[in-house]
């Protein structure tokens, strides 16, 4: 009977489903505070697929046979990412236990004063370089 | 989503074996030219206004432009574009200064040796510590980047790849010296000139801008945002960090001495001109990868997929050669300038003061050898991403910015305030690295050290004579 049960499975007669373990995220707790995040899991075979998720609503990331993913360029708030990995058969493995991502960027202030600092230093380098070819001529 | 390699791993061999025969075969040709000490390390000082602007340019246009500026768009969007492109202000701001250097120096060697004569052996000893720490990041991130792009592209392992063109590097290098880097450069400026056209023209004909505004805003919100934190912050970060980068680091200055007088203040300044646009075509690759549904792994692969992607393998052949142009351009100077540094700062002014030249010639051969078998073995782990491994650097190079532009125009900055700028620019900037980030950490170091330097000029002015530049041919 088990052997008939593959057949049948690999003639595509039934429905593939998740037979291997899952993929682990390493790091299941990330902070960013300029919206970038690095995923990374361990697994041993791929290709991969991640989803990001924020406030119930799901869109693919990542696909692809590297065990890590970029995702950059999110507002502040709460995500959960999940990956599972494709097996030789085809199938796909369970999804991942969640990675909680909490993106909190910059406080404005902050952000004013180095820009400002940055400007100023960046103005005054201008002028005294300027200032000093103008003087010596060379 | 697309990861996998456009080209197969035997044309990567293909394309590494042809350009490596290239390159060595250049330097070993130049070389000839390069038998003494004065040619191998400041190119017979004959360096014309079309070599020394491409060789400027070719030199700028890193790793870092090809493989980090794509990396900056797809981190910190449209301003992080802007900011990279303003990197280019690092070429046109040495303009002048290039000038200054060979009229102070008509027989200096290294940036080194300026701060010596100029601030004395405490301010030196902390210049030379920072400068090789940062020349050695740039090293290992183009490396590197090597290394990723020859894997991503071609499927060749990273291991390999990085370990190829860190040889073919360093062996032209060994062979030509200063001369055969220059000349390298010349043509390795003409492809990448022409190779960014192409690709930039293919791509908009790809991918539309309303396309790629249109994946950006759903699927990466934040990079179109006009108030985006991080990339504000890393406006005047990223110019600044230029700033420090071109200013102290003796690839730049060994340059300014190779050039003939009253060549390098135009070469600098068209050098800065060409370069301009090449980040911002490189940024647009970044952008389009959403737009393309690219899955990406790592932020500083972004390129070559993208490009590989777009123009297929044609494309990626084009990518190929003009990021291989690109690093081995850099590699290859930075090989050249440690080299000088080590030699005549550290050997001659130092251990082997009574050495001939043509042992400092051998020095030198060797110098480079062992800088680049140090590169290697940093590069071998894949320590982080491009961006972390050069960006630490930052605050060390920002903090120089003021000491150099005082100590070549003021002669009243005295030297413990080279010193101070330097080490409190670099503290206070890695304090900022870790507690708020590395797009912010070069400001503050060049802030701290700017302060520094003119506090202490005002109220502590020294008097310094010019003159004694000139005295001090070398070390």
């Amino acid at each position: 009977m088990p052997g008939l049960l593959v057949a049948v499975v690999s003639a595509g007669f039934l429905p593939l489903t998740a037979t291997a373990a899952p993929p682990t995220f390493v790091d299941s707790a990330i902070q960013s505070s300029n919206g970038v995040v690095q995923l990374e899991w361990s697994a041993s075979e791929g290709p991969y697929e991640v989803e990001l998720a924020q406030d119930g609503v799901r869109r693919t990331v990542y696909r692809g046979s590297v065990p890590s993913a970029h995702v950059s360029g999110l507002r502040d708030g709460e995500y959960h990412a999940r990956v599972r990995a494709r097996r030789d058969d085809r199938s796909w493995s369970n999804w991942s236990g969640p990675a909680l991502i909490r993106v909190e960027h910059h406080a404005m202030p902050l952000v004013w004063t180095l820009l400002g600092t940055g400007a100023v230093t960046f103005i005054a380098t201008g002028f005294a370089v300027a200032w000093a070819v103008r003087r010596h001529r060379v | 989503m697309i990861t996998a390699a456009i080209l197969t791993p035997e044309h990567g061999w293909g394309l590494m074996a042809l350009f490596s025969v290239l390159w060595i075969g250049l330097g070993l040709f130049w070389g000839r030219r390069s038998k003494s000490l004065e040619g191998h390390m400041v190119a017979n000082r004959n360096v014309g206004l079309a070599l020394g602007s491409a060789t400027a340019m070719a030199t700028w246009v890193t790793s870092n432009t090809t493989m980090l500026a794509p990396q900056f768009a797809l981190e910190l969007g449209v301003w992080g574009v802007l900011a990279y492109s303003m990197a280019a202000l690092g070429l046109f701001f040495f303009a002048p200064l290039a000038g200054r250097i060979r009229a102070l120096m008509p027989a200096g060697y290294t940036s080194g040796q300026f701060v010596r004569l100029r601030y004395g052996h405490t301010a030196w000893v902390v210049f030379v510590a920072l400068s090789l720490f940062y020349g050695l990041t740039w090293l290992v991130s183009m490396g590197m980047a090597g290394g990723l792009l020859i894997e991503a592209l071609t499927g060749v392992p990273y291991l390999y790849g990085m370990s190829a063109i860190l040889c073919v590097c360093t062996a032209y290098t060994v062979a030509g010296g200063l001369v055969a880097v220059i000349g390298t450069d010349f043509i390795q400026s003409v492809i990448i000139l022409v190779g960014v056209v192409v690709v930039a023209v293919l791509a908009i004909d790809a991918v539309s801008v309303e396309q790629v505004h249109a994946a950006l805003a759903e699927e990466r919100p934040m990079l179109l945002d006009v108030l985006f934190p991080a990339a504000l912050m890393a406006i005047f970060n990223n110019l600044l960090f230029g700033l420090g980068e071109v200013f102290h680091s003796n690839v730049w200055w060994s340059r300014a001495f190779a050039m003939r007088p009253g060549v390098g203040t135009k070469a600098y300044a068209l050098a800065g001109a060409m370069w301009l646009p090449i980040p911002i075509v490189g940024g647009f690759l970044g952008l389009v990868a959403p737009a393309l549904g690219i899955g990406v792994s790592r932020p500083d692969m972004v390129a070559p997929l993208v490009a590989g992607h777009l123009l297929g393998q044609l494309g990626a052949v084009l990518v190929f050669v003009v990021v291989f142009a690109s690093i081995a351009s850099s590699i290859d100077s930075l090989l050249a300038a440690t080299s000088d540094l080590v030699t005549n700062d550290l050997v001659h002014g130092w251990l082997r003061p009574n050495a001939t030249p043509d042992q400092l010639r051998k020095t030198a051969t060797q110098v480079v050898v062992g800088t680049a078998a140090i590169a290697w073995v940093l590069c071998v782990p894949r320590i982080d991403t491009l961006a972390t491994v050069l960006f630490f650097a930052g605050p060390m190079v920002a903090s120089m910015i003021w000491p150099i532009v005082a100590g070549l125009y003021w002669k009243r900055t005295p030297a413990w305030a080279a010193t101070a700028g330097m080490i409190l620019g670099t503290v206070g900037g890695l304090c900022v690295y870790f507690t708020v980030g590395w797009y912010a950490a070069s400001t503050a170091a060049a802030a701290i050290s700017a302060a520094v330097v003119i506090v202490a000029t005002l109220q502590r002015p020294a008097d310094f004579r010019w003159e004694h530049l000139k005295g001090g041919a070398r070390a």
